[in-house]
């Protein structure tokens, strides 16, 4: 089920571009980001917009006194929200959905690019039967295309990098290699998680905002570390994607890159 | 906490798991199967972090290498021995050449960049080892680079030869013919400026496809199969195909190497079709392939004119030219590892919790078994 709705459909669109831009996986792999992105682009819109009225919603008047009055009483607190939820039109779960819509996507994705790579015999086993007649047919239809299963091994040389294997540069008079595309996952999943963070009064919140900017870029570095390079370079380009598609909405933001001051709790 | 910062971190922690569990390309993830080597009574195994040699008389443990195991080790591809060693490629780029008969390492090769997921070769105290890294090395018996041979795609197949020629098939779908030696007048610059790299093959053949499989040469003739499905005869001398074999319409990979008997050469299919055909022209000896029920990616084995296959749903069985299947057991794991025959034994490498290597008589019963200690 999940092999036929997510992996074989994304494995064939990579193997198409692949095909289609000279068989090129790095590229191929780059180009099949952008593609997913613009695909599930209304569904980013949305998550934004819905995030923006839940964030809105914090500071309305109603809410706040809300708050006050029912503190001591959980039970009525949720059904005085849900009530003013439903008098201002916002599903607190749209934002949610779209981001739950999105993430099978971001898994597949992985999946089919590591399967694609196919640089060891478990997964070239999982990938060859993914090749299907009905697809050799649809490449066959289309003209300068190559029966896909020729295409296989692919070239997996993209710049300095062996996208099969963790990526490592080696400098002269340096004894141990570079992690230079981890270094570049680490920099951009910062930037796209400071970026991206909405502002909030709440210090509990800031803090939490903060822990996930720091320990999520070193969660993304350490598989673009320790996992071949193919994947390290989705991550990059998927940052980097995500970055832009949120500049062109106008939602960075940039203050969020400038040294705050502490925010004092005063209790 | 808010409910979005709950949000994050629950999708952080998901991430993280799912990316763990579907990533197989990690160093200490199992992303092969165990590969085995028989020969002269004695069997070497190479299975994740060890190199086993067993004896097969009981299934008794000579030695293994390193002694202790360490997940920095990740040997898949069959070990190959002469009298005097035993070389075997890692997952890190390192081969190794051990001596046989107490496991001591001799040497290692670290210059190949890639994986070792073929079987070297070893002939005449030449080693030929292919990489993943498109080259195929050639050392002498200390480990000493002599020559290396650039193919286009990475090299999956052990290296065959007839004495006079080497022959590698490659995943570039090139079958390449070249000589077991150089002199440095037929070499030319690596990147280094060495002279080792040689500058063409004597001949070379294009099979359409990748080859993962390990060819069979057998007088003068080199039976192989490809990712599509197609097996070729190619008799070495002309380097010219004898014939091909591919069912039509149907994409079903080669993984295992063909078994030949006297008269017919049979061979698997990743979708479970198992074919059977006249040795002379390549025609199907039966009508319709024998359905082995799940994928045959195991190598077989000849035992007494039959062929032996293990289906990857554990079922090991005979079957004859006239289309006679005989279950001979069903092992309760998945059956990817190569089979084996000696001692009178079918040597089948589980890798279950119950045996790593297990023994069969040809009636499909146990023998012994194999399971290291903890």
């Amino acid at each position: 089920m999940w092999d036929t709705i997510i992996i074989k459909p994304f494995i064939a669109g990579l193997l198409f571009i692949y095909d289609m831009i000279g068989q090129n996986f790095g590229i191929a792999i780059i180009l099949f980001t952008v593609v997913i992105k613009a695909i599930t682009h209304p569904l980013t819109v949305k998550q934004i917009k819905s995030s923006k009225a839940m964030q809105d919603l914090q500071t309305d008047k109603d809410w706040l006194e809300m708050q006050k009055k029912y503190k001591n009483d959980k039970d009525r607190l949720a059904q005085e929200q849900m009530k003013l939820y439903k008098e201002k039109g916002i599903s607190p779960f749209a934002s949610c959905l779209p981001t739950l819509i999105q993430f099978p996507i971001i898994i597949g994705l992985y999946q089919s690019i590591i399967q694609t790579m196919g640089n060891a015999p478990l997964q070239m086993l999982n990938l060859i039967p993914k090749i299907t007649p009905l697809l050799s047919k649809v490449f066959g239809f289309l003209p300068g295309l190559q029966e896909p299963i020729s295409l296989i091994p692919l070239q997996n040389h993209f710049l300095w990098m062996n996208l099969g294997q963790p990526e490592r540069v080696y400098i002269p008079g340096i004894s141990f290699g570079i992690p230079l595309l981890a270094i570049f996952v680490v920099i951009t999943s910062f930037l796209q998680n400071k970026l991206m963070a909405t502002p909030s009064t709440d210090p509990q919140s800031q803090q939490m905002t903060g822990m996930m900017n720091l320990y999520m870029p070193i969660l993304m570095g350490w598989f673009a570390y320790s996992f071949a390079s193919g994947l390290a370079l989705y991550f990059v380009a998927s940052n980097v994607i995500t970055i832009v598609q949120y500049a062109v909405l106008g939602k960075l933001n940039f203050s969020n890159l400038k040294r705050k001051k502490k925010v004092e709790v005063v209790k | 906490m808010n409910k979005k910062t709950n949000r994050l971190i629950i999708l952080t922690l998901l991430t993280a798991v799912l990316i763990s569990g579907c990533t197989s390309s990690s160093a200490a993830s199992a992303s092969s199967w165990p590969g085995m080597t028989l020969d002269n009574g004695e069997g070497f195994l190479a299975y994740g972090p060890q190199v086993y040699a067993l004896d097969l008389k009981n299934g008794s443990l000579l030695w293994k290498y390193p002694d202790e195991g360490n997940s920095k080790f990740q040997f898949y591809a069959a070990p190959e021995v002469d009298d005097n060693f035993v070389i075997v490629g890692d997952y890190t780029t390192t081969l190794y050449g051990l001596e046989r008969q107490s496991g001591f390492e001799k040497w290692q090769f670290t210059e190949a960049k890639d994986r070792y997921i073929a079987s070297p070769l070893l002939y005449n105290g030449g080693v030929y080892a292919p990489n993943s890294d498109y080259s195929l090395y050639a050392l002498d018996e200390n480990g000493k680079l002599q020559w290396q041979f650039k193919a286009s795609g990475p090299n999956w197949s052990k290296p065959v030869t007839d004495g006079s020629a080497l022959y590698l098939t490659s995943m570039d779908h090139y079958l390449y013919a070249l000589n077991l030696s150089y002199t440095e007048a037929d070499l030319t610059a690596d990147e280094n400026g060495n002279k080792t790299v040689v500058a063409a093959p004597i001949w070379s053949l294009d099979l359409g496809t990748a080859v993962v499989s390990n060819p069979v040469l057998e007088d003068g003739i080199l039976y192989v199969g490809t990712v599509n499905g197609v097996m070729y005869a190619v008799d070495v001398q002309s380097h010219s195909i004898l014939w091909q074999f591919a069912e039509q319409d149907k994409v079903a990979s080669i993984w295992g190497s063909p078994v030949l008997t006297s008269d017919a050469v049979f061979f698997g299919d990743e979708s479970g079709n198992l074919y059977a055909l006249d040795k002379a022209d390549g025609s199907a000896l039966w009508p319709s392939p024998f359905d082995a029920g799940s994928s045959l990616i195991s190598s077989g084995v000849a035992v007494d004119g039959k062929a032996v296959f293990a289906a990857s749903d554990g079922k090991i069985f005979s079957i004859d030219s006239s289309k006679e299947p005989k279950t001979l057991t069903t092992l309760d794991v998945v059956l990817y590892a190569p089979l084996g025959y000696a001692n009178g034994n079918i040597i089948t490498v589980p890798a279950s919790s119950d045996a790593l290597v297990e023994a069969l008589n040809t009636n499909g019963n146990q023998v012994w078994t194999y399971l290291p200690t903890k």
